[in-house]
């Protein structure tokens, strides 16, 4: 025993402290946006100022502090940023990358091979695709830090509005990997003076001079972007994604009259029959009335029913336009239609359809089926206008 | 022996002590000697009962004819009365308290019991304080403190050892057990450890402890001390064995296991599901306050990918500031603790909120404002010092200290793995650990199903209606109630 506990001993005293960091001597690294530039790739490391809270002398300064580079490779980019930090860049904390949309039109294989490879960056971290190469800049109010500000609009965003969907690194590599879905990235688009937007004036507006703007969402196709879609069509994305579980639709009628309804717990069940080429789409869910400028009498369960009709053969109509959109416009698979159907029937796929995948992609049969129903109207019965 | 030698030879032996007080009389026309120690005994029982009776003995009750020693046995008031032979017993007698008659011409004397009230009354516990439970506690009489027992366990089968130990001090000791319920070998056991001690002095209980319990082997109790008499009743009916010392005011319970220094007698006032809730505080708090130092060292200098960002950014300003390793700055508040915990149970009560107000200073906003340690150190410590106040057995909170230690230095050397590292050290030592042949980490390991019903969880009264058959012969506790 005793021989047991001397060597432990030594054991313990002879090892060096592997991995030993003191938590002073690190930048925690919150952000990350990659652009494409001619001579390699510019990193814009937005980096937490653990200092500021700390320390009333340096209450102007600004939460975070941002850290550029430019170099031909994204490692040596990376090491290089501590000839301009005091400390070591730490990104195991990291939570939100920005593909600058000059990276995302050309290639994304360094940026995801590099990151999946670092053993210290997690997967968990939000991408986003970036429309100027200086989002990660400016200065936020009601949130400090500039990538939490991003994120928390990104969810929340994802939870009531449903224009964006929410994509993890390690979805993206999964989607990379997968060369049968092609990828869909959300938006974001800084308005205003970047330069105005760096300091901390920025907050002190009631109107900030330079914001980010979530922008819906990009599609891609065989990883390069290759367009956005608008709001509503980002939702519709969403919807038949099952990205999302609640989203608004307006539903209009005759004589400029309309109805907004609160979709909750939508779900969307996509049937696939590779033998047909032919896509079936259901959308279920319930909606309440938010919204509305209708003369009927919306107690009246039969103007309801007409409504719930409108709002099914609106939602059906939506549907399939986008799915035309994209398969003509941008010839993008971001549903993952050819997913299915290799699921599907994975020996008939691998004879029939994966070489003829293009021309029976555009062949495509698609049904769509839409059941919601309203089951609330808010504390209004009949509605203002119709009384 | 003529008296007049032993008289002479008393007076040679304790140096012609004051405290020995000898008195000489006449009784029936004989020489009577009345011996006794005055500190200890007292003196209205003397003069009342012993000198008095001996006077109506001379004018009343003796004959010419009759046997003087008989005599004196038959009237003397006293309700105790020895008939003694040798010197050695009358010097044993007159230790304790007793007085001695000797009487001239005559191989027999008399002790007799005169013992002086030096013990303080009965008072509340002090050190093992409840919101419901017994306010009684023991005292350092040993006569008193068995009577505390024997008022709670009016059976026969309340058996009990004397024994003495201490070759100066003869302190007495008293093995107490129910026989019908507990194990005969650990009975025999303890008391053949305890003859085998041979010491110059019992002074406490303590010294008792240590000396039966394999000292080095753990560094947590394996023998629990209390001063409550509900808990030592408690014990015995569960079939412990109780260890009484005189003069001391502790009762050393055996065997104990882990479990049972997360119970209070508390408990059984309180209904079981609430309990239930309390004992997962206390056992939650006895790991906040083995691992919350070390994990703190292990996140901010290692696994910093465990925190959540918003925690680490703040960790790390808070941290900003401190120029010391976060090893360095966790022993340093350590020893504040310790120090403060010492210095208030060794000073006086008059100086306690001088000392606490110091405390709060150097354990508080000076010291993080001085850049010595940061904020989350301050409620690192404040924590685990809570928590490891939970405990009543002070031998728990100093053996945790310890492992508090090799977790930490677990954790500056490897981080979270050497906290797991060390927590296997730590099991695996718990449960090679035993208290007088029982396991010291039942019920978890070996599992004992009675153990395990008043452990984390606290079953209804109803059905803990056995005893623990590791403790005892006979099981059944509780028969069916209604």
């Amino acid at each position: 025993m005793k021989k047991i506990i001397i060597c432990l001993i030594i054991l313990f005293t002879l090892t060096g402290c592997y991995n030993y960091r003191e938590l002073n001597d690190l930048a925690i690294v919150s952000g990350i946006s990659i652009a494409k530039v001619e001579d390699g790739y510019e990193l814009t490391v937005e980096v937490v100022n653990t200092k500021k809270e700390q320390d009333a002398a340096s209450a102007r300064e600004t939460d975070f502090v941002i850290y550029k580079n430019t170099s031909d490779s994204l490692q040596e980019g990376f090491r290089r940023l501590i000839n301009e930090a005091p400390k070591k860049m730490y990104a195991a904390q990291m939570e939100l990358l920005i593909l600058d949309e000059s990276l995302a039109k050309e290639d994304l294989k360094n940026v995801v091979d590099f990151m999946a490879r670092d053993p210290e960056i997690r997967s968990e971290f939000y991408v986003i695709v970036g429309k100027n190469d200086d989002i990660l800049e400016i200065t936020t109010p009601l949130e400090n830090i500039n990538s939490k500000n991003i994120i928390q609009s990104l969810e929340s965003n994802n939870t009531y509005l449903g224009s964006v969907n929410l994509v993890t690194f390690h979805d993206l590599i999964d989607n990379y990997l997968n060369d049968k879905i092609d990828l869909a990235l959300p938006v974001i688009e800084m308005i205003g003076d970047a330069s105005e937007g760096e300091e901390n004036d920025n907050l002190e507006n009631t109107t900030s001079e330079a914001f980010n703007l979530l922008n819906n969402i990009a599609v891609f196709k065989d990883d390069k972007l290759v367009g956005y879609l608008s709001e509503e069509e980002s939702k519709v994305f969403n919807l038949v994604s099952n990205n999302i579980r609640t989203t608004l639709v307006k539903t209009d009628f005759e004589d400029d009259q309309y109805v907004i309804s609160e979709m909750v717990n939508i779900e969307c069940k996509t049937e696939v029959d590779p033998k047909k080429n032919s896509v079936s789409i259901n959308v279920s869910g319930k909606a309440a009335i938010s919204e509305a400028n209708y003369t009927e009498n919306l107690e009246n369960d039969k103007t309801i029913k007409k409504v719930e009709n409108k709002l099914n053969k609106y939602t059906e109509e939506i549907v399939k336009k986008l799915i035309k959109k994209t398969i003509d416009k941008y010839d993008s698979d971001i549903y993952g239609f050819e997913d299915m159907f290799y699921k599907k029937d994975a020996d008939y796929y691998k004879k029939n359809i994966k070489d003829n995948w293009d021309k029976l992609f555009h062949d495509l049969d698609i049904k769509v089926s839409s059941n919601i129903e309203i089951f609330e109207k808010g504390n209004l019965n009949g509605g203002i206008y119709y009384e | 022996m003529e008296i007049k030698d032993i008289v002479k030879r008393l007076k040679k032996d304790t140096n012609n002590n004051d405290d020995y007080n000898i008195r000489k009389k006449i009784v029936g026309g004989k020489l009577v000697y009345v011996i006794y120690n005055e500190p200890l005994t007292s003196s209205d029982k003397i003069s009342d009962f012993v000198i008095r009776s001996l006077d109506r003995i001379d004018k009343v009750a003796f004959k010419s004819d009759s046997n003087l020693e008989d005599i004196i046995f038959n009237e003397i008031d006293n309700f105790k009365v020895k008939e003694i032979t040798t010197y050695e017993d009358i010097c044993y007698h007159l230790n304790y308290g007793f007085t001695v008659i000797l009487i001239s011409d005559s191989n027999k004397y008399f002790a007799l019991e005169t013992k002086g009230e030096l013990a303080r009354g009965i008072s509340p516990p002090l050190t093992e304080s409840a919101l419901r439970g017994a306010m009684d506690a023991f005292v350092e009489n040993i006569q008193t403190n068995l009577g505390l027992i024997r008022r709670r366990i009016k059976d026969n089968n309340l058996w009990c050892e004397s024994l003495e130990v201490g070759r100066y001090t003869k302190t007495k000791v008293n093995v107490l057990y129910m026989n019908n319920i507990c194990k005969k070998e650990l009975v025999d056991k303890v008391v053949e450890q305890i003859k085998k001690i041979d010491i110059d002095g019992i002074i406490s209980a303590g010294t008792i402890k240590n000396l039966i319990e394999k000292e080095n082997k753990s560094v947590f109790p394996t023998i629990f001390t209390t001063e409550r008499p509900d808990k030592v009743c408690q014990s015995l009916l569960a079939g412990r064995v109780i260890i009484l010392v005189d003069s001391s005011q502790f009762a050393l319970l055996l065997p104990i296991t882990m479990n049972d220094l997360f119970l209070s007698t508390e408990d059984g006032f309180n209904k079981s599901i609430n309990i239930t809730l309390t004992r997962f505080i206390r056992y939650i708090s006895f790991f906040i306050t083995l691992f919350t130092p070390a994990i703190y060292v292990a996140v901010t200098t290692y696994n910093q990918e465990m925190l959540p960002t918003e925690l680490l950014v703040s960790f790390a300003s808070q941290r900003s500031s401190v120029p010391f390793p976060a090893f360095f700055e966790a022993i340093i508040m350590l020893i504040a603790f310790e120090l403060l915990r010492e210095s208030d149970l060794r000073s006086p009560t008059f100086t306690t909120s001088a000392l606490s107000t110091v405390g709060a200073l150097i354990l508080g906003e000076a010291a993080v404002n001085a850049g010595i340690v940061s904020p989350i150190m301050i409620i690192v410590i404040a924590i685990t010092a809570l928590s490891s106040l939970l405990f009543t057995e002070p031998e728990m909170i100093n053996g945790v200290r310890w492992w508090r230690i090799i977790f930490m230095l677990g954790a500056s050397f490897m981080g979270v793995i050497g906290v797991v590292l060390g927590f296997a050290i730590f099991i695996i030592k718990l449960c090679s650990v035993s208290s007088f042949g029982v396991p010291y980490f039942m019920p978890f390991s070996p599992i004992s199903t009675t153990g395990l019903k008043n452990s984390i969880v606290k079953f209804s009264t109803k059905k803990l209606d056995k005893r623990e058959p590791q403790l005892s012969r006979n099981t059944t506790k509780l028969k069916e109630v209604e």
